[in-house]
C-alpha cells in the first residue's frame, strides 16, 4: 500500500476528488466530492455537508471508494476506504471545518 | 428513458465517471471514454479503457449493476445515469473511433484551459477500450445545490 504521505499533493486540492459507495441493493452511486483531508499516513477525513446518498450507504456498509488527483503532475490514485468513526468536534473537526471555512471564504 | 435533452447532454462533451462493484460490495471508480445512446433499444453504448481502469472494468460484469455520471465542466450541471450491465466487451471499430475521438477532444479542451500534458497523461485513455451495454434504470440530478442526488422521472428528464 502506498503511505498517503506520498500523495500529499493530492489531498485539499484544486482537483476535484471522486467518491464511490453501494446501496444496500449493491447498486453503486458515483459523484464528486470538493476535498478530501489527509489525517495522517494510513487515514483521511471526509466532510459530510452535502451527500446524503453516499452518507447513508457508508453507513450502512462501511465502505467507500475515493478517487484523489494530485494538482501538480495529475496521477490518479484510488483509495480503497473503510470506515472507522465520524466526528463532531476534537483536532480533525476542527482542522476540515477551518478548511471549509476558508474555501467559502473566497 | 433519456429524454432528447438528456441524450444530447450525455453524448456531447462531458467528463464521464463510472462506478462497479465487486461480490462485496466494494465500489470500484472509472472514468469513462465516451457514451453514445442507441436510439431504438435507449441502452448506453458506454466506453472505458480496461488498461487504466482494470478493476472497475473487470467488475463491469454483464447482470451487473453500474453508475455513470455526467458533468459539464463550464458549469457543473450533471447527472447520474445507474442501471445494468446488458452486454460487455471489446468495442468495435465504430466505437473505439467514437472512443478516440473523445478522448482527444477532452484532452484539447483541457490544454486549452492550461493543463499540462504531462497533468493529462494519466487523465484519460483510449487504450484497449471496452463497449459497456447499459440498460439504463434510474436517473438522478447531479448538480451541485439543492436538487442534487434528487431522482428524475422520466417526464423531467425529457
Amino acid at each position: 500500500m502506498i503511505p498517503l504521505d506520498r500523495l500529499r499533493d493530492s489531498f485539499e486540492g484544486v482537483i476535484p476528488s471522486v467518491i464511490a459507495t453501494t446501496d444496500a441493493d449493491g447498486m453503486p452511486n458515483i459523484s464528486y466530492l470538493s476535498h478530501v483531508h489527509y489525517v495522517d499516513e494510513t487515514h483521511v477525513a471526509l466532510s459530510n455537508q452535502f451527500f446524503s446518498k453516499t452518507a447513508i450507504n457508508v453507513a450502512r456498509n462501511g465502505l467507500a471508494t475515493v478517487m484523489v488527483v494530485d494538482g501538480y503532475s495529475g496521477q490518479q490514485h484510488v483509495l480503497d476506504l473503510v470506515f472507522i468513526r465520524s466526528e463532531t468536534e476534537g483536532e480533525t473537526f476542527e482542522r476540515v471545518a477551518i478548511h471549509l471555512t476558508i474555501l467559502e471564504s473566497r | 428513458m433519456l429524454g432528447p435533452e438528456l441524450l444530447e447532454f450525455i453524448e456531447s462533451p462531458v467528463m464521464i465517471l463510472f462506478a462497479t462493484r465487486d461480490e462485496a460490495g466494494r465500489p470500484m471508480i472509472g472514468r469513462g471514454s465516451g457514451v453514445r445512446v442507441d436510439r431504438q433499444s435507449g441502452n448506453l453504448h458506454f466506453l472505458a479503457s480496461r488498461s487504466q481502469w482494470p478493476r472497475a472494468v473487470g467488475e463491469a460484469l454483464v447482470g451487473r449493476p453500474i453508475a455513470t455520471t455526467y458533468v459539464r465542466a463550464t458549469d457543473y450541471k450533471a447527472c447520474q445515469i445507474k442501471g445494468r450491465v446488458v452486454e460487455a466487451g471489446p468495442a468495435d471499430e465504430a466505437h473505439r473511433a467514437r472512443g478516440v475521438a473523445y478522448v482527444a477532444e477532452q484532452l484539447a479542451r483541457m490544454m486549452a484551459l492550461g493543463v499540462t500534458r504531462m497533468q493529462l497523461s494519466s487523465t484519460l485513455s483510449d487504450q484497449e477500450l471496452v463497449c459497456l451495454t447499459i440498460a439504463p434504470q434510474a436517473i438522478f440530478e447531479q448538480t451541485p445545490g439543492p436538487g442534487a442526488g434528487r431522482r428524475l422521472t422520466p417526464e423531467a428528464a425529457a
